[in-house]
Order: structure tokens, then sequence, then C-alpha cells
């Protein structure tokens, strides 16, 4: 399959050939934009329509596969890649907006940070993987620090450096799988990789998850996210929070399931561990978003939170798991895509960033108010949206696989939720201070997060379509085997 | 077709629609709601499955139609009432409300049953929210939070059950008892829980107010019909009884004292389905129905005297019965019926769960209720109506579309009072018929009254409403406390120092290793 290649090859030219076009002739530059993503979207949605029947394999170069590019497309990574390029279209198109400064650098960056993203979900090999590993991580450094003011830069500098001690954890692990085993293939490493000695297994491991763990923000390992979010353009929060930290969790758990296998993952007791953490992790972030002030903050730690909860999800090791922790990826990104874009408008006509300037906005932006309050109520988890589908089949997953503690404390989770979102509500639905009056939305910022909401009530009325496609994408982690011989013939 | 799904599929309708059309397309679908749930057919139907679950949309029987009845002829009387009083927001949100009360009452799984509950929450929590009251910011985020904590209890209830039995009809509950308890509990506002009622329904608007004091404590009333079969929550009852009209008997504004009567109320109705005789479930549903009425009814009197004055304080009110005289009217039939003077309804309803249970304790609880719920609303009458105190301004006539509600309302009162044979045949009650108006039941029902009516005149002095001050005895808000001390120390832990950060990172992998590794 060709197209494969295209979905990665495609955001990288575009953003290449973006300084070149704004050089020469800078009025074709929104069309090439616009064009090029949507271009992605139709071709993403071609591939993925594909992938759900059968997982796609591609050797790029026709190298020797255990050290040339192989890509691969299964249920799972359609999934993945189509929320991305749906997600990045609706942010670009958002973006024409309200970005008003260093225009040029930050589609650059953009397509840069679509480009890593997709090549996480797709490659089938750990050095590729690396690789869009770091292009992901230098192109969020850079839009963190976009706006170039000193917290913007602080931020952006906390992220960096912690995010250069999680690279050198993955790298280590690499290193150690590439001199034990003299291959980077994931499906060549995952036949091979019980001959290897016990503490050889566990360290790599260890560092895996505490590399990747790092890029999507377990507590303690999340410092860097509450710093970098304030100060970053709100469409940069959207990708963020619903691409990026995405996309590092699938390529962990794509590492771990597929190189370990559920059974070895039960011996050495990861189980227990990955979903007491994820309790962990979105108790405390919960807790702290609890006194938040600044409301992007505030929606940072709710989406650690929510990773919470699909760790918690993955962690089960159990297919009903699986399905919730994947289908809560999905609606995750969509809220917080929903929730932060309605941020965005409000931060775009009323430079409100903190939770006090939120003050009436709920009536002078009404559908931006509207479109808050069916974002969080989803993120909190209430009937009738899609936060609660996904959150009962986690907890159904969880209390299946004997968790019953864990699985209490899902709801109770999502109760503190409520208590912060509801702060909100009360100053989005108070009298509007003096002076300020009802404002215009633009369409280009009112559109997509139209969109967003609107999908927030339809995946939650009717969840068996998508659940449809979900159902099939744990197939190939739980079997190790199904995914080896997409590539090596089974 | 589940009837309260004409309520949500209106609300949706009615969100677009301006001005008079919008109050009067609102009285139609209400009464196209009413005239279904009157030709429901009994039984099952409407049955789809969703994930995993045979969904069932319309499970009806003789109990959830008459209580269905009862919500849907409300709805309309309340409607009317409302009339052209309401904005877009207001109609929207109340005909969800509605709907998915009336929905709930009809549903025969856990899974939907819990979904109609969350949004019935939802619903009344952005109906409660009103920014031209800034208090109701503050008590609506009690009123969530609190209903929340009911959801959630009710959320690994249902799990529990599900996971043990596998199966998801809604039927009496065998595991999880302690989580249903408590989510029906917070839903009736079982006292010690009932913290969020009083100042809720107090602070709302008027209109808002009859909307809910007919729907939320009910259907926690009908929840525990359904779900819990423990005969211990009688006695619990007849403490929610006697405590809630001790703290209404305290209270001078008059929504504050109607809210602890719904607490005292529910206290009956508690009794009556909690010791699971025939006679005693009938009370109790029949006392819920009755409930409904005449409390809704005197919320609507409350209403139309805010409306008319601007004040609802009995400090401040007085001499009404001549200036308003209907609605006077309709307020001393209401009294008489929530105090179960023969011939109304609320006698039928009380004689029926006092003949459902020999336990002295119970009955003797519920004849000391019924005098504390006769004195007060001696009081309310008295002093809010019939004492001489010339100087209440009457700003605004009442409407005819109000007046015209609250004949509604107490006609139906009257009837079920004369008839009650109407009401019996939803329930099946075997040989054990009670005959209403026997001389002996007759002077039992007024027995309470009169004893009052001596109080009243003896202590009048304590019960003239004067100004006290509020005493905060809620232990609630101190959790608020905790976890705000919580969040404190976690950010004073993270404190933005780098070198600390990465020093937890490494620390992580540490622990994280010696923890797989051993």
């Amino acid at each position: 399959m060709d197209l494969l290649v295209l979905l990665i090859v495609l955001p990288l030219f575009t953003a290449f050939s973006l300084g070149v076009i704004s050089y020469f002739c800078e009025r074709f530059m929104l069309p090439v934009i616009i064009g090029s993503s949507l271009l992605h979207l139709v071709l993403t949605i071609i591939v993925a329509a594909q992938a759900f029947v059968e997982p796609i394999g591609y050797n790029l170069g026709g190298w020797d596969s255990s050290i040339g590019i192989v890509l691969i497309m299964d249920s799972f990574a359609a999934i993945m890649a189509s929320i991305i390029s749906i997600l990045s279209f609706l942010a670009i198109i958002y973006s024409i907006k309200y970005i008003k400064e260093n225009i040029l650098k930050y589609y650059i960056l953009s397509f840069l940070l679509v480009t890593g993203t997709m090549g996480m979900v797709l490659t089938g090999d750990l050095f590729n993987l690396y690789v869009f590993f770091e292009v992901t991580s230098i192109a969020s450094y850079s839009l963190v620090a976009i706006k170039k003011e000193d917290e913007s830069i602080e931020g952006a500098f906390r992220y960096l450096m912690i995010g250069s001690f999680s690279g050198l954890f993955l790298l280590l692990g690499i290193i150690t799988i590439y001199l034990s085993l003299g291959t980077l293939n994931l499906a060549q490493i995952a036949l091979s990789f019980g001959e290897l000695d016990q503490f050889t297994i566990i360290s790599i491991l260890v560092l895996m998850i505490v590399g990747f763990g790092t890029k999507f923000a377990l507590i303690p390992l999340h410092t860097w996210l509450p710093d970098s979010y304030p100060k970053a353009p709100a469409p940069f929060n959207l990708l963020s929070s619903a691409l990026v930290i995405k996309s590092f969790l699938y390529a962990l758990m794509r590492i771990v399931y597929t190189l370990y296998g559920v059974d070895l993952l039960r011996d050495i007791g990861l189980e227990a561990i990955l979903i007491y953490w994820g309790v962990f992790t979105f108790l405390i972030a919960h807790t702290m978003a609890y006194q938040q002030d600044n409301i992007k903050r505030l929606l940072g730690y709710s989406s650690i939170a929510q990773i919470g909860y699909i760790v918690v999800g993955f962690g089960v090791l159990s297919h009903k798991g699986i399905v919730g922790a994947i289908y809560h990826i999905i609606n995750h990104s969509i809220m917080k895509g929903a929730l932060f874009l309605a941020l965005g408008i409000f931060i775009y006509y009323f430079n409100a960033h903190k939770i006090k300037d939120l003050k009436g906005l709920g009536f002078l932006v009404p559908r931006a108010g509207v479109i808050f309050v069916i974002g969080s109520l989803a993120i909190v988890g209430l009937p009738p949206f899609n936060g609660f589908i996904s959150k009962w089949l986690i907890i159904e997953g969880a209390i299946e696989g004997g968790y019953l503690l864990a699985a209490f404390m899902i709801p109770v989770g999502s109760l503190i939720s409520l208590t912060y979102y509801l702060k909100v509500f009360i100053m989005l639905y108070s009298n509007p201070k003096e002076g300020w009056a009802k404002k215009r939305v633009a369409w280009q910022l009112e559109i997509p997060a139209l969109i967003l909401a609107f999908f927030c009530i339809l995946l939650g009325l009717f969840p068996q379509y998508p659940l449809y496609l979900v159902e099939r994408a744990p197939a190939l982690l739980l079997d190790s085997q199904n995914y080896i011989s997409v590539f090596l013939g089974g | 077709m589940n009837p309260g799904m004409i309520y949500l599929l209106g609300a949706g309708i009615l969100y677009f629609i301006k001005g008079r059309l919008r109050d009067l397309l609102s009285i139609l679908i209400s009464l196209i709601a009413l005239v279904m749930v009157w030709t429901l057919p009994l039984g099952e139907g409407l049955t789809f499955s969703f994930l995993d679950f045979e969904i069932i949309l319309l499970s009806v029987n003789d109990v959830s139609r008459l209580i269905g009845l009862v919500f849907a002829f409300f709805a309309l009387a309340a409607i009317v009432y409302s009339f052209l009083l309401t904005d877009k927001r207001y109609s929207f949100l109340t005909y969800i409300y509605i709907g998915s009360s009336l929905t709930l009452l009809f549903v025969g799984d856990f899974f939907s049953f819990y979904i109609f509950w969350e949004l019935m929450t939802i619903s009344s929590y952005f109906l409660i929210f009103d920014k031209t009251k800034p208090i109701t910011g503050q008590t609506s985020y009690y009123y969530f939070t609190m209903h929340m904590v009911g959801a959630v209890s009710l959320l690994w209830g249902i799990l529990l059950q599900y996971v043990n039995t596998g199966s998801i009809l809604l039927t009496t509950v065998e595991y999880g008892l302690p989580f249903f308890i408590l989510a029906v509990g917070i839903k009736l506002a079982f006292i010690g829980l009932h913290t969020w009622l009083p100042q809720n329904y107090a602070n709302v608007s008027f209109i808002t107010s009859v909307a809910l004091s007919a729907y939320t404590t009910k259907v926690g009333v009908y929840g525990m019909y359904r779900l819990l079969g423990e005969e211990f929550l009688a006695y619990g009852g007849v403490i929610t009884a006697i405590i809630g009209v001790l703290f209404a008997l305290k209270q001078t504004e008059v929504r504050k004292l109607l809210s602890y009567h719904i607490v005292s109320q529910i206290g009956y109705m508690i009794v009556g389905i909690g010791v699971r005789s025939s006679l005693g479930v009938a009370g109790g549903i029949l006392h819920l129905v009755n409930n409904v009425l005449y409390k809704g009814l005197l919320f609507m009197v409350i209403g139309t005297v805010i409306y008319v004055t601007d004040k609802e304080d009995l400090v401040d009110l007085g001499g009404l019965a001549k200036k308003l005289p209907l609605t006077s009217l309709y307020g001393v039939i209401a009294s008489l019926g929530i105090a179960g003077f023969p011939f109304l309804n609320g006698h039928i309803s009380k004689l029926l769960i006092k003949s459902g249970t020999s336990d002295p304790i119970l009955i003797w609880g519920l004849f000391i209720a019924g005098i504390g719920t006769s004195l007060s609303f001696m009081k309310v009458m008295y002093f809010g109506f019939f004492r001489d105190k010339g100087n209440v301004e009457i700003k605004r006539k009442p409407k005819r579309s109000m007046l015209i509600a609250m004949g509604m309302v107490s006609f139906v009162m009257i009837i079920i009072g004369i008839m009650p044979q109407l009401a019996e045949g939803f329930f099946d009650l075997g040989a054990k018929s009670v005959s209403y108006f026997s001389l002996s039941y007759i002077w039992a029902s007024l027995q309470p009254i009169l004893l009052a009516l001596i109080i009243f005149k003896l202590a009048h002095d304590i019960i003239e409403p004067h100004p006290h001050p509020e005493v905060d005895r809620d232990f609630y808000p101190r959790v608020k406390g905790g976890l705000d001390y919580l969040a404190n120390l976690f950010s004073q832990v993270q404190n933005g120092d780098l070198s600390r950060y990465i020093l937890w990172m490494v620390a992580t992998l540490v622990i994280f290793w010696i923890k797989i590794s051993i």
C-alpha cells in the first residue's frame, strides 16, 4: 500500500515547502495549508477504511526488514490515525483565525507535529519510532515557546529538560534491545524476545514505561504538562492533549503488548502496577485540578487524569479493558478538543485565562458556553455523553479483572472532576461584567468546536458504531502472533 | 412509546420556537403526554440492545402508571401555571426535567434508569442555577455535587448488581445494597441527606420551585419502591417525618417551610413502602400521588403570593385572604389536604399507611408528625392569610392561568378525597379494603388537627413568626475543606523546581525497577 507512506510524507513535505511558498508567493500559503490537511484527511480515511478490513504492512524502499523502514496499520493504528488527521484538520481551520503572530513557524511546526505523531502511530520499527518521538517532542517544545513570553519560554525549557531525560531513557531501552537481539523491527524482536534473560526484559520494560510515561504524563512524571499549557496557543493545546500524549501512550502500549505479550506481562506483575498507577494518577490529578485558577492548567490536569483512566483500561490486559481504553482515547480527544476550542474562543475575544475572567461569558458568546458545558459534562462522565460509555466499559473491565477498588475509584474521580468543572460553570453563567457586550464569533473558531461538541453527544447516543470498529482493535494487541504475521507471513 | 419521550422530543422543538406560540405548544405537548399515559397498556415494549445490554424503554405496571398519571397531570398544571411567564431556557430545561422523570418511571432496566436519573439531575441543576439570583450559584453547586454522590453510588450499586447477577433488569436489588440506599436516600431527601433540598427550593424563582417540588424527591420514592425491600427503612421514615416537621415549624420563609414538609411527607411514604404490606405500599404510593398534588398546590399558592407581593416571609405577610380570596381558598384546601382532613386526599393515604402496619412506634410516630404538620400549616394560613395586617402591598393581580392551574389541582384533590375507590383500582388490596368514611376513621384523622388547634391557641406567641438567626449545622461543606487542604498540600510539593522534577523521574525509575524485580 503506497498510500500509507503518504500519510507521513505529506505533512512533512508540506512543512518544508511552506517556507519556500511563503518566501515566493505568500498568498498561496493558506490554500496550501488547508488543501494539504484536507488531502491528508481524505487519504487517512481511505487507508483506514482498508486497514479496518485487514492490517496493512509496508516496507519502505524494499530494504531488509531488520534495518529498513517498516510501516504498519492495523485497526488500532487506523483509529489513532483517523483521530490525528481529523483533529489536526479542525485545529488548522481554527488556527486560520486564531494565530496572528509567527504564522509561518506555527504552521511548519504544526505539520511537523502531525508528521511525528502519525509516524509514531504507523511505524513498525524502533529506530523510526525514536526518530518520530523526537520530531514530535521538538515540535511540541517549540510550539509551547512560540509566543516568546517569559512564561512560555520557561514552560518550554522545563518541557525540554524533562523531555530530554525521557528521550534518554527510551533510547537506552532501544539500545538494549538492539544490542541483545540485533534487530529493530518490532515483529522480529517479538519473535525472539523470549530468549532474553529476565533482567534485560525487566530493564527494557522499566525504561520504556518511564520514558514514554513522562511524555504522556503519568504522575509523578507529569510535571512538564501543567507548566507548558497556559501560554501556548489553544489549537496547540488541543493537538498536545488530544494527539501528542495519546500517540505516546499508543506507542508504549504497542511495544509493551507486542513484545511481552499478555502472559509475560501477567507474570511480571505489570497488571496491578499499571492499574494502581493509573488510579493514583487520576486521583491526584483531579485533586490538583480542583484548586487551579488558570483554566488551561485545570484542563491540563484533567487530561492527566483521563490518561489515568486510559492506563487503567490498558492495565487490565483484557479485551474489554482495551476496548474501553481505546474508546476513551477517542472520546477524550473529542471532548478535550471541544473544551480547548471553546476556551480558545473565550481567550480570543475576552482574553480570559483565569476562571474568574470567564464571568458571564456564557451569555456573551452563548454557543461557546454551551460547547464548554457539553465538553465538561462529557468529560465528567455523565450520560448521555460519550465519556460515560467509555468510563462504564473501563469500570466493567476492571471489575471483571478483579480490581474492585480501582473500579470504584473511577466514579469517585468523576465526582471530584464534577466539583471543579462546576466552578467554571458558575462563573460562565454569572452576570457579565459591566460594559462587556455580546460578540459574534468567527466561523473558523466556532465550526470546529461545534463539530467536536456534536460528536460528544453523537458518540454517547450511538456508541455501537464506533465500538464496532474499536472491538477489532485489541486483536493484534492481545495476540502478538497476529502482529508478527502481518510482516513475516503467518 | 414511552410518554416521557414526548417531553424530551418536545424540548428540542420548543427550543426553536418563540413567544406565545411556544407557551401554547408546550401546553399542547403536555396534554398529549397526559393522554398517552392514560391510554398506556400494561406490559413491556420497546426493547433493543445497547452495548451488551437489553434495554427496556417501556415497562408499565399499575404503580408506575398511577405515578406517571399524576406526574403528567401535574406537569400540565405547572405549565399552565407558568403560562407566558417563561423564557426559552426555562421551557427547554423543564421539559427535559419532566421528560426524564416521566421516562424513568416506565423503564425496565438499570442502565436506562441510571441515564434518566442523571439527566434529571443535570437538567434540574441548570434549572436551579439562575444568574438573576446569585446565591443559586452556590446552592446549585451543592445540589449537583450531592446528587452526583448519589449517582456515583447508584452507578456502583448497579455495576455490582449487574456483575453479580448478570442481569440488567430493574428489580429489587440483591447486591450493593448500601450504595442503593445512599443513592435513593439522597434523591428522596432522607433526613441527614436532605440538606440540598430547602436551600435550593427556597431560593429559585417561584415558577421553578413549582416544577421542582413535584419530581426529584418523588422519583427517589419510586426508586425506593422499585429497588429496596428492606423493612428497617420504615423506622428511618418515621424519624424523617418527625424531624422534618420539627425543622419546618421553625421556619418563617414559606418555601423553606414547605421544603422541610417535603422531607417530612417523604417520611410518610418511606414508612408506607418500607413496611411492605399491600396496604402500606398502596398507602405510600398514594401518598406520593397526593403529595405531588397538595405540595405542588401549596408551592403554586405561595408562588402566586410572591408574584403578587414580591414577599415570601411570614414576618412580612398577613391579611391576604381579603385581597386574594381565590388563592386563599386553594391554600386552605391544600393545607387541609396535607393535614389529612377527611374528604380530602391526604386523609385517604395517611389512613392506608397507618392501616398497613401494626407497629406502635410507626403509628405513634406518624401521629406526632401529623400534629406537627397541622400546626405548621395553621401557622402558614393564619399568619400569611388570615391575621390582620393591613400594610401588605399588592403589586400585580394574579394571572388567570395561575388560578386555573390551582383550580385543576384542587379539583383532582377533592375527587380523590371523596372517591378513593378510583385510586384504589391501581392496587391489589385483596379483601383488606378500608372504609375511609366510617366515623372512627374520621375521628382518628381529626384528632391531630384538633390537638394542633389547641396547641396553636396555647402557644400562639411562640409560634408567631419572628426573625430568627440561621444556624448552620451543615456538615458536608467540610468535606470540601478537606479537598482544598489536600490540593494545597500537593501543589506545595509540586513547586516548579526543575531539579526536583528530574529527581522524581529518576526516583520513579528506580522504585519501579525495584518493585518489578522483586
